[in-house]
This record gives structure tokens, sequence and C-alpha cells, in this order.
């Protein structure tokens, strides 16, 4: 008795505690409420509406209060309102539905017609739609490959004529409840996949009509989904746990459209920022950006999420603006009320900014120059400067031919090849070769390798419609080569007819080559053959468009150029974001090479412009560069502020990067004042101008360059830290070696027997390209000092500044 | 959708689990130990080490595990056959000493999947998923690894190591990747880089040193509380453990090794890493792969077996034995497999060709119980004759073996949680 009581009162204290907390996120104060469907029409019979009720709080928010607001239709014999704002047909005619909350109230149309015709259920827009809510055809289920348990379907529903076909078996037409179909899922029969559906629900009733009516195919002939559309496409959330319903509508051919969000798949871009419930109730979990990816049937939408705690106290203070970049990004931390870091000091940016160009740090004499430099627009000349270095072309040269799938061994282009490839990039990069010049060149080279270079970069085992969409035009397509894209909008179609542009494609070995082999591309003869004469091809593009061409063209010219004029804004994006990512760590869309429908960027207006801009500039990649480079947002400081430290996705402040391998391996080799020596490349070459992909490097490959350029994705380098990695920086040989080389920097500082203050000094300024701190100096000296050997001394110090995280790390 | 509703969901146990650790908890099991020892299908786990052994190109199973004397001799091959100690079963002639140590040992003769080439086959083999071009799925010592980062690693050594490589973390993330040691350990001058103070370097010196970055790290550490720069800290801490602890440097010192005993695994670079092996589980590693990739024989497979084998036939037979002695082969499960077997037909340049359609795969210790042959192939060990064994299941058991849930769910780097295998049951046969 006592403990029943006690539990009534437990229960009763959750309750207030429960209703308490839902109302802090209630506005407390409403504007305006508004329906975001001012009229609503509805087909007889199985209509339905999930109604969306928004209000305007005085604090300018928006908030989801369909669940909260009374919903009444003015004549309830036409509709009925359930308590989640699902509005249901009942007979035809033509009602007001009244909405009152907050001391406000508004109203919408609804609209209930009968359907022209008796309306069977339709495999294609209803069947369909009902697996794969349910999950049937997932990957996991009977969408695998192999299928389940003897029951293949295709996935998530790309092929409902073969889906048809695959449930004809499991049908019974004389008793319809007693089909497979209906059985399995419900758990009426043993099912390894569990229970999907009650009976009786919604779900089940679809089907068990469609099996009644006679289980028809109507695929072809159904209307034609055209698109659906997501309610709201964008909500910011300024409180944890607030909810919003989503509703979604499917757009048909015949100019009809439906609510199916009870229909609709809901998946998440990334996990934990808000959830959402197979209703398509959304609720916030944790401050960050999320998308919501709507599949239905084929189609996709995308309704985003940006969860912020608002603080009444956050004042935005007006922030230094160098271009454009920066109106943009601080346009973004002012709404999710995040101050961006100060401006790097003199010397970091001048470290950050020749790693990133040059793929070096600055030398103590270039350190002194940036110092002695007193004007004030001494950071856009060293861009410039650095701009002009060779090394520039190097960094870039390396990145395309990473991702090429070029490689010196096996039926490739030979050791002569990879580096005349190589160069040519390079150079090319260093004159600055317009953009569009350049991946034209690439893609659609004529000729031998010996006077064309660029051909080199088509050599290889790399399927090109794989590799051609995710290096230009930022989108993997590689899914899609043996099904529709999951989560893009990409066909099996689009990759098949891609594949077509290639077949003109072709190598032979050449003559008089000793490096290797000679490549040439050339039109296949068989298209040179008197009937084929005069006669036309229709290739379809990846924009869906088809473009008709004479056989004996060369394909990959129409690619080419399709990509400069009907796709070049998306060419520009990619490459724009590519530079971007690389410069500030992170994509604008991340990662870089996959900007995919459910993948939005983080800032659109920034990749609009940044996009617009290279354009405008007639693709000029320098231009592109040195724009990010003198932002402010690529010159903010690493070291974050009360407010940014957890922030990670808008560039408040400037991420650490661990030094790439050839970055940290190069680096160790200059301020050292010893080469390495390598074992694919000439003496004295740095790591980035090994054009190989095998190094003979344990360092490298340590590091994350891949050994293998199996994949034109950007992740078969791997920049994360390990520990076979720091245990080779404090104990293997490459700094060991060089430090103790009696060539190397080392000695020659000891050797020049200067004070100890000046070694201290010149050991911080090689190393960390900075000087020591008043602190530092005096515990460098006083080690120096204390110990009986000096030379071991300044090597224990050398030591520890190379393996500190400040060298590390690209800060 | 099995998606884990939180990141920090799959650190809870499984609701079986749950049910299990109260039932082992009463009879005092700690906890640490249930994180170990957990039951799956029913199998409570005694294994707590694993010694993965991968010889890599594609053994041949007529000449190892599964001879078919009776078939032509473009099948049978050259070896003949030599009796093991359970009468009934019989190896390629070529394994005696293995083939005395038989009732210590189970032989899967059906192992069968459809990949006919080295990379896929590897990677089925491997990770008990099949293979997806532009997916890395995580190899077994990389779950291995993962799973004990949460509970306690031996100070000082790494849960996952590979002689001399071995497959990676995959979607787990790169910091599982195998702690590889190149080399050939049968050499005088081998030494385990980077783990042994390198030259002129004391350890009151190497103390300086850390105590000198130490505080040359200090500024830069407090100004940059992030993520990337934790991952060095933590991973300096246990470097410098690695370095210092003198139960890692006596574990990856085979000098310090008998010389009877190293005699008795063969001077061989095969039969040597498979003692570093023993070595390094013995000091607490969860996780060694001992491997060589030596074994796509497509020409001349008789002189080159006549080379190769009699180091693995010797080189097992001394582990087997030796964890024996030694009371470790209860906790310590060994599996011998490669990423296919081979054509039963002799090739024209007497050969034999890439063959997954049925392969033998050898078990010991860890609770699994010898003397048994589970499956078999048919006459000319061409197809499976009964009790197939996918690849799937093979790992599913060797999780179950392990005492790791195989189909629990991880987080992966993408932020899409991953289940260990997808399908899959255990081979029960393994242990009743």
């Amino acid at each position: 008795m006592r403990d029943s009581k006690r539990l009534a009162i437990f229960v009763l204290a959750l309750a207030c505690f429960d209703s308490r907390a839902a109302d802090e996120l209630l506005p407390s104060s409403v504007q305006k409420l508004s329906v975001e469907q001012p009229e609503i029409r509805l087909t007889l019979p199985r209509a339905r509406q999930q109604l969306l009720v928004t209000a305007l709080a005085v604090d300018g928010y928006l908030h989801d209060v369909t669940r909260t607001v009374t919903i009444e239709p003015l004549d309830p014999a036409i509709v009925r309102v359930e308590p989640s704002g699902i509005i249901r047909s009942r007979q035809a005619g033509t009602t007001k539905v009244r909405i009152t909350g907050f001391g406000r109230t508004t109203e919408t149309t609804v609209i209930v017609t009968e359907p022209n015709k008796s309306a069977p259920v339709s495999f294609v827009n209803e069947v369909m739609g009902v697996l794969g809510k349910a999950g049937c055809n997932a990957g996991a289920c009977h969408g695998h490959a192999s299928g389940k348990g003897g029951f293949k379907l295709s996935l998530r529903g790309y092929d409902p004529a073969a889906d048809h076909a695959a449930l004809r078996k499991r049908l019974d037409l004389k008793d319809p409840e007693q089909s497979q179909i209906l059985l399995k899922p419900t758990e009426l029969d043993p099912h390894r996949g569990g229970k999907r559906f009650e009976k009786g629900s919604d779900a089940y009733e679809v089907i068990r009509q469609w099996v009644t009516e006679g289980a028809n195919a109507d695929v072809g002939k159904a209307v034609r989904l055209q698109k659906i559309e997501v309610l709201p496409v964008f909500r910011l959330m300024p409180k944890m746990h607030m909810k919003q319903q989503l509703a979604v509508i499917a757009h048909y051919a015949d100019g009809t459209s439906r609510d199916v969000t009870d229909r609709a798949i809901f998946e998440l871009s990334a996990e934990g920022i808000v959830e959402v419930g197979p209703d398509g109730l959304v609720v916030g979990k944790r401050e960050g950006e999320a998308a919501i990816l709507v599949r239905f049937l084929g189609q996709m939408a995308l309704s985003r999420f940006l969860v912020i705690r608002h603080s009444p106290d956050f004042r935005w203070t007006e922030q230094p603006v160098n271009n454009f970049v920066d109106r943009h990004v601080h346009a973004k931390l002012k709404a999710i009320q995040i101050l961006p870091s100060a401006l790097a000091s003199d010397v970091e940016f001048l470290r950050r900014v020749s790693l990133d160009v040059t793929g070096l740090p600055p030398t103590p004499a270039e350190v002194h120059a940036f110092w002695a430099d007193l004007r004030s627009d001494k950071r856009e000349r060293k861009i410039d400067e650095l701009l002009e270095q060779e090394a520039f072309g190097d960094v870039w040269a390396a990145y395309w031919l990473e991702l090429s799938g070029t490689t010196a061994t096996g039926d490739s282009a030979g050791r002569k090849g990879v580096m005349t490839l190589y160069n040519w990039l390079s150079r090319s990069i260093n004159e600055n070769v317009p953009y569009d010049r350049f991946v034209k060149s690439l893609l659609a080279s004529k000729g031998g390798s010996l006077q064309n270079p660029a051909i080199t970069f088509s050599v290889n085992r790399l399927p090109r419609a794989e590799v051609v969409p995710q290096l230009f035009l930022g989108v993997r397509l590689e899914c899609a080569q043996c099904h529709d894209h999951p989560f893009d909008i990409w066909k099996q179609a689009d990759y098949q007819s891609l594949q077509t542009f290639f077949t003109d494609l072709s190598t032979k070995e050449g003559a008089g080559d000793p490096g290797g082999r000679e490549i040439h591309s050339f039109v296949p003869p068989e298209r040179y053959l008197p009937w084929e004469q005069g006669k036309k091809t229709t290739l379809r593009l990846l924009d869906g468009k088809s473009i008709e061409v004479p056989v004996q063209q060369d394909r990959r010219e129409v690619l080419a150029d399709w990509l400069f004029e009907a796709a070049k804004t998306q060419v520009a994006r990619a490459i724009a974001n590519r530079v971007w990512g690389k410069l500030l760590g992170r994509g604008i869309v991340e990662p870089v090479d996959d900007m995919r429908f459910s993948n939005p960027p983080v800032n659109e207006p920034l990749l609009a412009e940044l996009a617009a801009d290279f354009i405008a500039h007639k693709y000029d990649f320098k231009h592109l560069t040195r724009t990010i480079l003198n932002s402010r947002a690529y010159q903010t400081s690493s070291i974050p502020n009360a407010l940014n430290a957890r922030e990670q996705m808008n560039f408040s402040h400037a991420r650490l990067r661990r030094l790439s391998a050839e970055q940290l391996l190069d680096s160790i080799s200059q301020v050292t004042g010893v080469d390495e020596e390598q074992r694919v490349a000439p003496p004295g070459a740095r790591s980035i101008q090994i054009p190989f992909s095998y190094t003979g490097s344990r360092f490298l490959t340590m590091f994350g360059r891949p050994e293998q350029r199996m994949s034109a994705c950007e992740c078969i380098r791997s920049q994360e830290i390990t520990l076979p990695q720091i245990l080779h920086l404090l104990n293997g040989e490459t700094i060991g070696r060089k430090l103790r080389d009696k060539d190397g920097t080392l000695q020659r500082l000891l050797n020049a027997k200067t004070t100890d203050d000046r070694l201290v000094e010149e050991l911080y300024l090689t190393v960390l390209s900075r000087l020591p701190t008043e602190r530092e100096r005096q515990r460098g000296t006083g080690l120096l000092h204390a110990g009986s050997d000096r030379a071991e001394a300044a090597e224990d110090l050398m030591w520890a500044l190379l393996v500190s995280q400040e060298f590390l790390f690209n800060h | 959708m099995h998606h884990a509703r939180d990141r920090g969901q799959y650190t809870q146990p499984t609701r079986r689990s749950f049910l299990q650790v109260g039932g082992l908890a009463a009879i005092g099991l700690m906890l640490p130990d249930y994180l170990q020892r957990t039951a799956f299908a029913g199998h409570t786990a005694k294994a707590r080490s694993t010694i993965f052994v991968f010889l890599g190109g594609g053994p041949s199973h007529h000449e190892t595990f599964d001879p078919k004397p009776e078939a032509a001799a473009e099948i049978r091959g050259e070896f003949g056959v030599v009796a093991t100690n359970i009468p009934g079963i019989q190896f390629s002639a070529t394994m005696p000493l293995l083939a005395a140590q038989m009732s210590r040992m189970a032989v899967l003769r059906a192992v069968t999947h459809r990949d006919g080439a080295h990379e896929p086959g590897v990677a089925y083999m491997n990770t008990g998923y099949s293979f997806r071009p532009g997916h890395n799925f995580p190899a077994i010592g990389a779950v291995v690894g993962f799973e004990a980062s949460r509970t306690k690693r031996a100070a000082g050594l790494p849960n996952y190591v590979a002689i001399p490589d071995g497959r990676g973390g995959g979607h787990l993330g790169p910091a599982f990747n195998p702690f590889s040691i190149p080399g050939d350990p049968n050499d005088g001058k081998f030494r385990v880089q980077d783990v042994s103070l390198s030259d002129g370097l004391t350890s009151a010196r190497l103390d300086r040193r850390r105590r000198l970055a130490e505080q040359v790290n200090e500024e830069f550490r407090t100004a940059h509380p992030t993520d990337a720069r934790d991952a060095v800290d933590r991973f300096t801490v246990q470097a410098y453990e690695m370095m210092t602890s003198s139960r890692a440097q006596a574990a990856f010192d085979l000098g310090l090794e008998d010389a009877r005993v190293r005699d008795r695994y063969g001077r061989t670079q095969f039969g040597q890493r498979l003692l570093l092996a023993r070595r390094l589980i013995e000091a607490g590693v969860p996780f060694v792969s001992a491997s060589d990739f030596e074994w796509d024989d497509h020409t001349g497979i008789f002189p080159k077996l006549k080379q190769r084998l009699p180091a693995v036939d010797r080189g097992l037979a001394a582990l087997v034995e030796d964890l024996d002695v030694r009371g470790l082969l209860e906790e310590t499960l060994i599996v011998v497999l490669g990423e296919f077997g081979r054509t039963p037909k002799i090739n024209a340049t007497q050969g034999r060709d890439h063959w997954p359609n049925a392969f033998s795969v050898l078990l010991a210790g860890g609770g699994v119980k010898g003397g048994r042959v589970i499956g078999s192939s048919d006459k000319e060990g061409a197809f499976v004759k009964d009790r197939p064994v996918t690849p799937e299941e093979l790992v599913h058991s060797i999780y179950v073996l392990l005492g790791i849930d195989p189909v629990k769910f991880l987080p992966t780097t993408s932020g899409r949680d991953i289940q260990i295998v997808r399908e899959g049951r255990f081979v029960s046969e393994l242990i009743e």
C-alpha cells in the first residue's frame, strides 16, 4: 500500500518534471501562428495529410506547435484530426480547419474530393512504398545482393518489375490474408526479420487490398512520381530537445499530390545531433548540424537542422573582413552564436601558409625577412610570392597524381610515363593554366604521351566512369556501378551511360621509350569503316540530357565540353571545395569528394560565391587559392576562444592538422639540414617530388601516404595519428640519424661556437620557425649550461623540438 | 534500423550479455573479466588471445590438411599422406610433426566461398565480409584491439601486433591498425624497429628527453584543447611505456628465448615469427598475426612446397606443443588459413591455381576440441561434400570463441555503426 503510494508520487513527480521541461521548450510569447500548408486537397479514399503548425516567437525563432495547439475542423463530417496533427478524410466536401493556441488563431482550408474513377491500389506507388518503409528491401534484409531466406527484392526498390515477379510467388489470391507477404511481416508466420507491421495497420491494409484486387503490376502504367517535397526544409532549434514534425508530400506527373509522411524513410546524415522517428518527428539532441534525408520510392528530399544553445547574453561583435569569404563565414558564425578566434600572429601565419603552399616550413632567413617587412600588405605579398614558387606546382602535381590511379607498375604507364606526367602537372599548375584547359587536357588529350604527357593520366585500372565524376564533379558514382545510389540521385543508368564516353580511350605500346612505353590515344578504327561514315550516335550525359554526335567524334571531348558548359557550376564547386579543404583541413562539404545530395555544404553561400568567382576569373587556379589564403578565415588563430573550442565545422578557428607524410619528412630534412636518401628518386629530391606510388620509404607509408593508387577517393590517404608514428618519431632512425649527421644543422650550429643564448634561439627558429619565449630561452640556456656535455644537451633540445606537437601539426 | 541511438550506446552491454553478467557476477566473476569472457551462442569463451597464422597467396589444401591419395595422379600430387595421431585422419606427408599433434587440433575441410581473386579473398577471410570495393571492413585483430582498448591493455604493449604486417582497422580507423613487425626474426641482427632503444640512448637520457619534450609541449598543449592533440598525448604515453617497460622489451626480444626452444620452432623466418607471436601473447597481447605471403604457387608447386612446408610443419607443431606445455593452449586460439585453396587439377606448368570452392582451415586451442575434422570435400578436393563453412561462419565462430558478441554494432569513422559480422552462425562442432 505504502509502496504504491510512493510509486504514485514518483510518477506524478515525473509527470510534473516532464511537463515543466516541455513548457520551457515552448515559446513564451507568440507573435504569429501559421500553417505550413495554406490549402489542403485530399482525394478519397485513404487520404491523409500531416498538418504543420508553426509559431513565430517574439525572440524571432520558429517553433513547431502542431502537437500543442487545438486543431478543429468546422465540419467534422468532412475530416477528422488526430492529436499528432494528421488530418484524415471522411467524405467529399470542403471545410475550414481552425487552429487555436497561445492566444492566437489561424485557419486552413481542406478540400476532399472523390477520385475520378475507382482507384485500385497501385503496386508501384503504394505497395512499393509500404515495402520500403517496412525495411523489407533494405540492404541488410531482402535487398541484400543474395536476398534473405530465399526471397530477394531489389535494393531499396529500384527495380519494381523484378520485385513484383519475386512477390508473385508469395501471394494467395484466393485467400489474401494467407499471403506470405502478409503473414511474414506481421510474424503470424515465423520471420527472421521480426515484426515489420501489425495486422490491420495502414500498411497491412494497403497490401491486403492490393492482393484482393488481383495483385496487378502497374509498372510503367502507374502515374509517375515526379518529386517529393519535405516541410520544413530548414529549421534552427535554439534549444536542445525541441521537436519538429516533418511532412512529406509526393508530387505526381498528373499534377496531383499526396501526403506520404507515413511511407517516407528518414535517415540522418550525422548521428547524435537530432533524432528522427519513423513518423517524421525530429528531436534536437546536441549542438550541431544535421541533414535528414527523406526517401520515398527512389525520390529524395532534404530537411536540414541546426541545433544551437541560444544564449540571450550573446553579442556578436563586428569582425574585420578581408574578402567575401569572411562575410559568409561570419554570417554563419553569427547565426550559431559563436565568435571567431583572433587573427593568427605573423609567425603562425608564415609557417602555416608556407607549409600549405610549398610543403615546407619557412627557413630562419625567411622568418627574419618577414619580420623585417613592415608594410601593411605583407601577408598578401607573401602569399603572392609563395604562389610563384615551383614547389606550389609540386604539391598539386602530387595531389592529382595520387588520385589519378596512374602507377608505374603492371599494365600501366611505366616509370617514364609517370615521371613526365608529374612534370606536366607541376608545370601546368605553376604556369597557372586555366582549370578548364587543364581538365580538358587530362580528359581528352590526343596523340602520344611523349609529346602529350597528360594522356598518361587516364592510363590505369580504375574505371573512368568512377574517377572522372569523383575528381571533377566531387560525386561518387561507384555505388551506381551495381545499383541505384542509395543516398544520392544517381541511377545505375547514369553510370552505364557515362562509361560509353570512354570507349574511345585505347592505348598501344610505343617504340623508342627506354623508360617504359608510349601511350597513344585514338578513336577505334572500326568507327571509320565505310558503312559507319556519316552515322550519328546518341550519348546520355549525367544531367539526363542526350546529345547526338557523329560516330567518329572523340567522345571524351564531348564530355570535357559538357563539364565546362552545362556542368560548370558543379565543376567549380568541386574544385573550390577541394582547395578549401586542403587549405583549411576540412571542406565546406566534407568529405571533400562526396558532394552527395544528402551531404549538403555547411555554408552554401560561401561555396556558391567561391565557385562563381572562380568561373568569373576564367578558372584562374591561383586566384582561387589566393582568395582563400587572403581570407581571415584562413588566417585565424588555431587557439580557440571560450565559445568556439568545440565548434569544428564552421571555421571559427584554424584546425590543427598533422603534417602530411611528405610535409613531415621534408620538414625534418630541411630543419636538420640532411636530405632524405630516396630509394626511387634522385638525390636531393623532396618526398613530395616522388611521382611513384611505391616509394620504398617506411616513414612515408607509416604516415599515411598510400602505397597503391586504388581509388580516386581522397580517403586513400590517411591523416590519422597512430602509435607506430609516435614511436618512430621518438625512437626511430629518421630523426635520430639526421640529428647526429656530421654535416647537419646541429653540427653546424655547434661548430659556429655561438653563445648558449644564440644557440637556443637558432634551434627554435630553425625547427619551430619562431623565437623562444623568455621562459623557453632560460630553460634552454640552463640546459646547455648545466650538463657536462653541451653537444649532447643541444641534441636533446633539438630532438625535443622535433618531436613536439608544435612541429608535428600545422597550426 | 539497428542504428545505435547515440554514439555512446555501443559501450553498453546487450540485453543478452547483461543477463549473463548477472549470472556470472553471482558466482563471483569480476567485471573486467566479464568483458574478456562472455558467452555467445551458448559458449563461454575460454580464449583470451589469438595467434592468427595467415598463409597469403592461398596454400594448397591437397598438400596440407586435405590430401586425396585415392585421386588420379594429376590431382593427388606428389607427396602422399601421413597418418595423424587420430585414427582415420590423414595429412599430406609433408606435415608429419603437425600430424602428431592432431589430437589437439580441429580441421575444417569444407570452407567455401566464391572469390577467386587474391584481394577479395584476403578481405573476406580476414573480415567475414565479402569484398566491397571502396569499403574497408576491419580485420579480426582490429576488432579484438577495439574491444580490448575499452578494457585494459598490458602496459607497454599494443593490442594487435602483425608479423610482418597484417590487415588494418578499416572502418574502425587507423588507430586500430596492427603494430607491424617487419624484418626477419631469424636474422641474428633482428631487432623490433623503434621499440628497442636506439643506439646511444640510455634510459636516463630518454627520461631527460621526455621531461624536456614535455616542457616544450606545455604551452602548445594548453592552448589547443583538441581531440587531434589528445591522440598524440595518448600514443606518446603508450610509446614511452613500450620503450621503457622491461616486460614489453622482453616480449619483443627473441634473444631472451632459450636456444633449444628457438631450435624447436625451427631456425626459419616462419618458425621464429611464431615464436615471437608466442612471446607476445604470453606477455599479454590479445591478438598477434604471423603471416607469410609466398603461397601463390601457379607454377612448379612441388619443389617450392618442399622448401616451404617443413618450416610450417615444424613451427606450428612446436607452437601447439609449446603452448600446451606452458598451460596456454586452452586460452590461446590458433587459426591457420589462407584466402583460398588451390585447384584440384595440377596445371600445365606443374602448379595449382586459385580455388575458393572448398579448402581447409586449421584451428587449435582456445576451447576448440581437438582431434576432429569438420566437413569434407569431395573425392577430388574440388567441392564441398558436407558441412560447408562460409567465411562469415568462420569469423563469427572466432569471435564466439574469443567471447566477443559477433553481431554487435561498432562505431565507424563514417559515424555509422556497423555490425562486426553481418551473417554467419557459430560452428558449434568446434567445441562439442
